[in-house]
Formats: structure tokens, C-alpha cells, sequence
């Protein structure tokens, strides 16, 4: 890969660093110092790293390596004794910012209260059902009363039909009944766990009908795929 | 007979309370390694960013001050859903003065901001809290929310200075050995990892960042480059280091030295304020 020119641009707080093709800024990320503290009594000087990202036309190129590069030779210059960044686990800039040394330090954890189950089961399959009408016209007549068991709360009944999805009053037979602990359904619904991986670990079980159950499956991992897709370099 | 005591009311942000919430927010975070002390000014302006909504200019109803008797005792930032396809409410910070009521004080502000929460038609409330907070975690239980486990999201650093840093955290790291049994106890410690090193001089309770000279120190340690930043953000003890083959001590007495090491860097909480980040 060959070695391209990096500029530097000082701005009021950050430090923009990139590389431009044919006046165009096509791999980029900026730092500047930010706050933080190993303790009450200190607070250091720290680095933040944001707004990496390359133009999809000019990934694979080891752009964003020399951006990286670059940056980390200028915050070191300027005496920051340490540097930290915000991302995704699941992103291809995981492993480039772990070949420059950076270690996970905390992977946050969220905690969620569903207000309203019906709603929340129904907008978040209406959601996935909406982005796959594009790309997988399968769902688009896929039509299925289902029934989502949380192993310590009421049944959500819920009718997809028409690309969409809603609550019902109560399934007399549901086409398909998904049984799980609430958090494992809301975060198979978030796409924090693959339906494959919650069924092969035992979290979840399913009676009904093996198609519906196959068309769920697929829907649920579609958020994963999108996720997966979308790498920063 | 006992005097009952004032209810904690909840309202909404008005001009002139950020010096009563960074206090809180000073005192509450204290006990986390992570996010940096604020003065007025600067709370507000952390919660000015326009890209990490609300803000106070344009949401006051979004950071709710919880107060008893007047005096601020609490503060939440709620980001609620507005028609940006998001169905959740978000509480982004909760934050309560130390005391016997800090427990009832974030109960009375997680409750008031599912109460926001559902009045604006959002199904759900996520947390965007310090999952390693006691308080949080019996309040989560307690008020029937679902922890989802370890997300996608992650803070990551590396140390670029290590003698800067130590520099940078010599009266922490002073205030951790005063007191402690090591008080009064005095050393020459080299800690290296790669090209990396630094010394550090421990005299009666006082920790600073010396020149390498050609005396030999008390003992000297050698961290790996994974282990070094995970030892110095408190996320990983002195003895899971040791046990993982990620750290050699020479010099000295080993049991001593791996004492000491623990108590200058402790395994701690950590919190990110959302306010915080970047």
C-alpha cells in the first residue's frame, strides 16, 4: 500500500487529520484534549479521538492506518500522556485501533424497562419489516400470529401482516409462540443476540409452525447485518 | 416523637442550578474513576453540545433537579423520544448526593422520568447508566428493568506517556498510599512496559515521578503493553496481572511489591458520563 500525504488542520478545539484525493477529504478523524479523570484528585491529560471514517471508495487502501498514524506521532508531540476513543465492538476499526495499542477499558451495558410491551414488540418488528421490504421481498406477504412468551411477564400477541406489524387482544392459536427470558426477547430485538445464538444456547423455544419460525429468525438477524456491514474504514 | 421529612420534589432545569448540579455531580462521581470533576461553567457547557442532545438551552424539561427542602439533592438528563424514529427514552445521567436518602432520591427521579417517559408515548426507557454503581443496579432491581448485558459500545485507550501520566496522577496516587498501611513506608519503584518506563519515589505518604538514576530501585515491574493501560484505569487488579503471566517483579521483597502495586492502583468503578464524551 503506498504511503499518501496526511495534512493537519488545527482548528478552535480539535485537530482535524486527513487525507485528501483530488481535493476531496477521503479518510479523516480528529482529537483534541477531553475530560477525564483516574480519580478525584486526577484528572490528566487526555486525547479524545472521534469522527473516524473513510469514503467508502477509498477503504482497503491503509488510509485510515496512516491517518492513524499520523494522529497518534502528533498528540505524542504535543504531550498528551494518554489517548481514548469511543466505539463498536463490531466494527472493522476495532481491530485497527488494537493494532495501535488501544485496549478495551469499558464496554458499557445498558439496562431497559419496557413500558409498553405491545408497543415496543410491535414497532420493533414494523421497523425490521419496513428496512427488509427492500432487499428481501419475502416478508413483504408474510403473514403470522405470533405470540411472545417472556418467561416472567404477560404474553404480547402480535399479527404481521402487510409489511407491518400490531398487537392483538389474544391469539386463539398462535402460528407461532416464542418463549424466552424478557431480556433475552428484548435483546434479540435490539439485535444484541442472534436468534441462532439464542437458540443454540438454549435461551429461547418455539412451538409452531417451522416457516414462521425460519421467516423470524431471518428478520431478527437483519439488524445484525446492517451493523456488520457498517465499518468505519 | 420523630419529625417526618420533607418530601424530594422533582422540577425541571432552571437558569443558575448548574452550580448545584455539579456538586452533585462532583460528589457523586468521586467514587468512579472516569469522569473528570466539573465546575459550574463547565457542566453547563458540557450539556450545551448540540450533537448530544438535550441541551439546556433547548430541553430545560429534559434535566430534572431533584430537590428536598430547597436544596438540590439530585439531578437526571432524560433525551426523550421526538419523532426521530426512536420509540425509548433515554436516561443518559443520574446523579444524587451522598447520603442516608440517596436511594430514595434516585428512585424518586428514575420514577419521575418513566413518568416523562410514557407521557410522551415511548415504550421503553433505557438506562445509559454506570452499570458497576451499587446504587444503580438495587435500583434497576428494584423498579423492574432488565440489564442487557455487555453492549457493543466500548471506551478504549492506550498510554502514550507513561511518566507523564504517573506525573499527572501523583497526588491520587499519594492520597492511595497515605491511606493506606504503606503510609509511611518508603521505595524506589520502576515500572516499565516496552520502550516505556518511569520511577516513582515513595516517601512518607508523598508519591512523585523521578529521574532514572543509577541507584537500583526498591523493585521494578515490567507490565505488558495489553496489561499496562488495564492496570492504570483500574479495570484489572495487581494480582490478575501477576497470575496472567502480564507482569514480573524484580528487586526486593515480591510480596511487598505486589502490596504496594495494588494499593497505587486499585480495580475500580469506572463512569462515563454521556455528558462527557465525545
Amino acid at each position: 500500500m503506498s504511503e499518501v500525504e496526511v495534512k493537519i488542520e488545527k482548528h478552535d478545539r480539535w485537530t482535524r487529520v486527513f487525507v485528501e484525493e483530488e481535493g476531496r477529504d477521503v479518510s479523516h478523524l480528529n482529537y483534541g484534549p477531553v475530560a477525564f479523570a483516574l480519580g478525584p484528585r486526577a484528572p490528566i491529560g487526555m486525547a479524545g479521538i472521534g469522527g473516524v471514517g473513510t469514503n467508502p471508495q477509498y477503504r482497503r487502501r491503509g488510509l485510515a492506518r496512516q491517518v492513524f498514524a499520523r494522529a497518534m506521532q502528533a498528540m505524542a508531540e504535543e504531550g498528551y500522556s494518554c489517548v481514548g476513543l469511543h466505539t463498536g465492538t463490531d466494527i472493522v476499526a476495532h481491530r485497527l485501533y488494537r493494532r495501535f495499542g488501544f485496549v478495551d477499558i469499558f464496554v458499557h451495558e445498558p439496562a431497559v424497562k419496557v413500558l409498553d410491551p405491545e408497543a415496543f414488540f410491535a414497532r420493533g418488528l414494523t421497523g425490521r419489516l419496513s428496512r427488509a421490504a427492500e432487499g428481501a421481498p419475502e416478508f413483504a406477504d408474510w403473514r403470522c400470529d405470533l405470540t411472545l412468551q417472556p418467561v416472567e411477564a404477560q404474553a404480547v400477541h402480535l399479527r404481521i401482516e402487510s409489511g407491518a406489524a400490531e398487537a392483538t387482544p389474544s391469539a386463539a392459536r398462535a402460528d407461532l409462540t416464542v418463549t424466552a427470558l424478557r431480556s433475552i426477547l428484548i435483546r434479540l430485538w435490539w439485535g444484541m443476540l442472534t436468534p441462532q445464538f439464542a437458540e443454540a444456547g438454549g435461551f429461547i423455544r418455539w412451538e409452531g409452525e417451522a416457516e414462521h419460525w425460519r421467516r423470524l429468525k431471518a428478520l431478527l438477524s437483519l439488524g445484525r447485518e446492517v451493523v456488520n456491514e457498517g465499518g468505519e474504514l | 416523637m420523630s419529625q417526618e421529612r420533607a418530601r424530594v420534589v422533582v422540577r425541571e432545569y432552571r437558569e443558575g442550578d448548574e452550580k448545584a448540579a455539579a456538586e452533585v455531580l462532583n460528589q457523586y462521581a468521586a467514587g468512579f474513576l472516569g469522569a473528570a470533576p466539573v465546575t459550574p461553567e463547565l457542566w453547563r457547557e458540557q450539556h450545551e453540545v448540540e450533537w448530544r442532545p438535550p441541551t439546556l438551552s433547548r430541553r430545560p424539561d429534559c434535566f430534572r433537579l431533584a430537590e428536598r427542602e430547597g436544596v438540590v439533592v439530585g439531578y437526571a438528563v432524560v433525551r426523550l423520544p421526538e419523532g426521530n424514529g426512536s420509540q425509548s427514552a433515554v436516561v443518559q445521567e443520574l446523579c444524587v448526593r451522598e447520603g442516608e436518602d440517596k436511594e430514595e432520591v434516585a428512585g424518586v427521579l428514575l420514577a419521575d422520568a418513566e413518568e416523562m417517559a410514557r407521557s410522551r408515548g415511548a415504550s421503553a426507557v433505557l438506562l445509559q447508566l454506570c452499570h458497576e454503581d451499587g446504587l444503580v443496579r438495587r435500583l434497576t432491581q428494584v423498579r423492574n428493568y432488565d440489564w442487557l448485558g455487555p453492549g457493543t459500545g466500548v471506551f478504549m485507550a492506550t498510554v502514550s506517556d507513561l511518566a507523564g501520566l504517573l506525573d499527572e496522577m501523583r497526588e491520587e496516587l499519594s492520597a492511595r498510599l497515605s491511606a493506606s498501611k504503606f503510609g509511611r513506608w518508603q521505595g524506589v519503584l520502576d515500572i516499565r512496559c516496552g520502550e516505556q518506563s518511569a520511577r516513582l519515589e515513595l516517601v512518607e505518604g508523598r508519591v512523585r515521578v523521578v529521574e532514572a538514576e543509577a541507584a537500583e530501585p526498591s523493585f521494578s515491574v515490567d507490565v505488558s503493553a495489553e496489561a499496562l493501560p488495564l492496570l492504570l484505569f483500574g479495570r484489572i487488579s495487581v494480582g490478575q496481572v501477576f497470575l496472567q503471566d502480564a507482569m514480573t517483579v524484580r528487586g526486593g521483597d515480591r510480596e511487598v511489591a505486589l502490596e504496594v502495586l495494588d494499593v497505587l492502583f486499585p480495580q475500580l468503578p469506572m463512569y462515563l458520563p454521556v455528558s462527557q464524551s465525545w
